[in-house]
């Protein structure tokens, strides 16, 4: 099949509705490929741009009822195609602003959150080690002064350390 | 004799769809009609960069006439591209936009680990903490010697002091 569906990625969890992408397969021949390159080079597109662009052009010549628009028209229709395309830069902007901005957080988040996997282990085990006095010496509440005090048992009971 | 290279570019539906129209519509061999028409495509816009300079060599460069009348040749060349552009630029912003959507919800994600990993922490070194505290008071108290009871009193010092509280007893009635 050459025209594939794009997964929508993220539209479930967001609710936000993107309008349906597809992916286009284009065979192109190597001498067309070379021009092509040139081409897209000269006026400073990348491939991707160049092939829909053109694509784009081509097909416009095919649609039905571009024959004969009145000159009225083609200035409307040119005006709307030039605000639309404005309006698309700016959107695209600020997307690819937040894109690079979004990469970033995800690059400390998932760095913070590397160290984290790493450090807790060793708090982990330093509390393991913390076990408590009063359960080294077999009773469940903490002792009084005056009961550590006439507990010779449980000074000889406790660890080194202690 | 090599195969022809093949490039996926992603498109909105509807523009998609008129592509794949002018293309001869869906079916068998379409990715070699697209490589076609792609040529075509090439072929017509060079043409009319081509006549576009030509033209506005003649005309002002907004498409308007010294003596002010447009010129409607160059008019259409300019809605042609500017068209053309528009497509590949909606399909340019939506991925950008999807991907914000992407990378936000990842984000989100992260942030959610990163919170409960950082409540973790501070509750373990809270734990650590009192427990050391602890240690340390138990220690203390341990290590503290036990209170030396006094000495027995001699015979002579319990007898001055019988007689220092007569004395007192006398002297101040």
């Amino acid at each position: 099949m050459a025209a594939t569906p794009v997964a929508a990625v993220g539209d479930a969890m967001t609710h936000l509705v993107f309008p349906a992408r597809v992916r286009l397969v284009v065979a192109i021949p190597d001498a067309l490929l070379e021009r092509l390159e040139a081409f897209v080079a000269e006026r400073g597109w990348n491939l991707q741009d160049g092939v829909r662009i053109l694509l784009a052009y081509a097909a416009a010549l095919h649609a039905p009822g571009t024959g004969g628009p009145t000159a009225e028209e083609t200035v409307n229709a040119w005006g709307a195609a030039r605000a639309e395309l404005a309006l698309l830069r700016h959107r695209a902007y600020l997307a690819d602003e937040s894109v690079r901005t979004l990469r970033m957080n995800v690059t400390a988040l998932e760095a913070a959150n590397a160290q984290y996997r790493r450090s807790l282990p060793a708090v982990e085990a330093e509390l393991a080690r913390l076990v408590t006095p009063e359960s080294l010496i077999g009773v469940s509440e903490p002792l009084s002064p005056d009961q550590l005090a006439t507990a010779p048992a449980a000074r000889q009971s406790l660890p080194r350390g202690y | 004799m090599t195969p022809p290279r093949t490039v996926e570019v992603e498109l909105l539906a509807y523009d998609a769809r008129d592509i794949v129209r002018a293309a001869g519509g869906e079916g068998a061999g379409l990715p070699h009609r697209l490589g076609a028409l792609l040529g075509e495509g090439l072929e017509q816009y060079s043409r009319d960069e081509a006549e576009w300079s030509t033209l506005a060599a003649v005309v002002g460069g907004a498409g308007t006439a010294v003596g002010g009348s447009t010129a409607p040749r160059l008019q259409i060349l300019r809605r042609r591209e500017a068209e053309a552009l528009v497509v590949s630029m909606r399909a340019r912003t939506i991925a950008s936009e999807v991907e914000v959507q992407r990378l936000s919800a990842r984000v989100e994600a992260l942030e959610e680990a990163n919170a409960h990993f950082k409540a973790r922490m501070l509750q373990l070194r809270a734990e650590v903490r009192r427990l050391q505290r602890r240690r340390d008071q138990l220690r203390s108290l341990l290590e503290r010697r036990a209170p030396e009871q006094d000495p027995p009193r001699s015979l002579a010092a319990r007898l001055a002091t019988w007689l220092r509280r007569l004395w007192r007893r006398w002297a101040m009635p």
